[in-house]
């Protein structure tokens, strides 16, 4: 399967374009130039109409560890960010996005609640936090249209509260298995700490 | 208590029909701070955005009029300080970049200033996009009310206003900001021309005239039961369609003009 993963000049996108496996053909693309990872101007809808030319599925990880040079920027980044990579997603046909978001959105509910992804977000009024709602809510509603598939995994900080291991396996199961019905669907991806399943 | 009953008010994005509508409302019950990315003077020159739409006025002291560009945050904050209240209309349809960058970063920019500068009311403003050509538009759905959550799909002025709104609500639930959020679909002149008796009309619409009064009635309103509400600013029309039945609740507004003659034949 021919998968282009988005965000692949940050950490995390780097490391699921490099860990995802020999059964994946990934293509690597980021708003700067990096390792293993071609620039595209992933906030222009042209240039990446021509990134995901035949791509069965994309990986968008950029707004899960974005920088920028100010909040607004952050914020435009993700939102419009996810906004042409969807509809692009969409004009490519591809089948499938897998959406990489955070469980910071769901952290300040009480520990003791058992939380999964029925429960609402609640981020904190700050650019940072919410950077992965406007990812998410964008990605759900160009979902609910019916013409794309959209799997979110929500991951804890990578390495402490979800391994690597962990995320690309969810990753690949995201992007392989079979599903009706819905079109949006989340995940939680934990491997220790109050959002894993065993907690 | 949010509740605005006199003082300062600043206005975002003034220039459009529905600012304009604002301004004429509430001119004399407030000292209004009015903004727009070009100056008024300029806006009030231009054509209207239709043959019917209201322009603004240019106001004198003791209002001011002010340039601001809203995805400028130092900008916004300076027309923050010192108000009692804010009301952002600023909009943009059809640009791939300005309408993320109005419509959502903007709404951030208002929010953020709008807490820091200790504004306790907000009104904010957006779309509810009624047709959108897919399952989950409530299109085909019948008395449908204020509170349903927008579904805006991939269309960008309905998904950027769409994230506009949920980071207002986020401040609202989180910073103690009291966001009134007011959605329309069609406007409209309060007058009915006699080539228009019986010629029907949108579901969900509302005359310009009504949406300037429903901004007195938002800020002058009881503090709300939650920090964050959507209102639809519309008439009560038969169709039973769309039900503005919360801002008569809430704000004690309903829209004065029902527009029988446009409904009924002549």
């Amino acid at each position: 399967m021919n998968i282009t993963v988005i965000g692949a000049d940050r950490p995390l996108g780097a490391a699921l374009a490099a860990g995802l496996g020999p059964e994946f053909e990934v293509t690597a693309i980021g708003q700067t130039a990096a390792e293993g990872c071609r620039a595209v101007d992933i906030l222009e809808r042209d240039a990446l109409d021509a990134a995901l030319s035949g791509a069965g599925a994309v990986v968008f990880a950029a707004a899960f560890d974005a920088e920028a040079d100010s909040e607004q920027e952050l914020l435009d980044m993700a939102a419009r960010g996810a906004y042409v990579a969807l509809t692009a997603a969409v004009a490519a046909g591809s089948g499938r996005v897998v959406l990489i978001s955070r469980l910071d959105l769901l952290r300040d509910y009480p520990e003791r609640y058992a939380i999964d992804p029925q429960w609402n977000p609640i981020p904190r009024a700050n650019a940072h936090e919410l950077v992965p709602l406007l990812a998410e809510l964008t990605g759900r509603e160009i979902a609910r249209k019916g013409e794309i598939e959209v799997c979110c995994l929500r991951l804890g900080a990578i390495g402490s509260e979800t391994a690597l291991d962990d995320a690309l396996a969810a990753l690949r199961t995201a992007l392989t298995e079979a599903r009706t019905g819905h079109h949006w669907w989340v995940k939680h991806v934990a491997s220790r700490g109050r959002f894993a399943k065993e907690a | 208590m949010a509740t605005v009953k006199g003082g300062k008010v600043v206005l975002f994005g003034a220039g459009g029909p529905v600012g304009a509508a604002a301004i004429e409302s509430l001119k004399d019950h407030y000292t209004l701070r009015v903004t727009d990315l070009r100056p008024m003077e300029e806006v009030a020159a231009a054509p209207p955005q239709n043959e019917r739409a209201p322009i603004p006025a240019v106001l004198g002291a003791p209002h001011e009029n002010r340039v601001v560009d809203i995805t400028d945050y130092e900008q916004v904050r300076a027309a923050c300080e010192g108000m009692d209240a804010a009301i952002n209309v600023s909009v943009v349809r059809p640009h791939p970049v300005l309408a993320f960058h109005v419509n959502t970063v903007g709404a951030y920019n208002v929010a953020k200033a709008c807490v820091e500068c200790g504004i306790k009311r907000l009104i904010h403003t957006g779309p509810f996009h009624t047709s959108l050509g897919f399952n989950a538009d409530y299109w085909n759905d019948f008395q449908v009310d204020d509170n349903i959550p927008l579904h805006p799909g991939d269309d960008l002025y309905a998904l950027t206003k769409y994230l506009g709104g949920h980071i207002t609500r986020v401040f609202a639930e989180r910073e103690g900001l009291e966001v009134l959020t007011f959605v329309y679909t069609s406007f409209r002149p309060s007058a009915v021309l006699p080539e228009e008796r019986g010629r029907g009309l949108h579901p969900f619409t509302t005359s310009w005239e009504d949406t300037g009064e429903a901004m007195r009635y938002g800020l002058q309103a009881p503090e709300m039961p939650s920090p964050y509400e959507t209102f639809f600013i519309c008439a009560r029309l038969p169709h039973d369609k769309y039900r503005p039945d919360k801002a008569k609740q809430l704000l004690g507004w309903e829209a004065r003009d029902t527009f029988a003659a446009l409904y009924t034949r002549p």
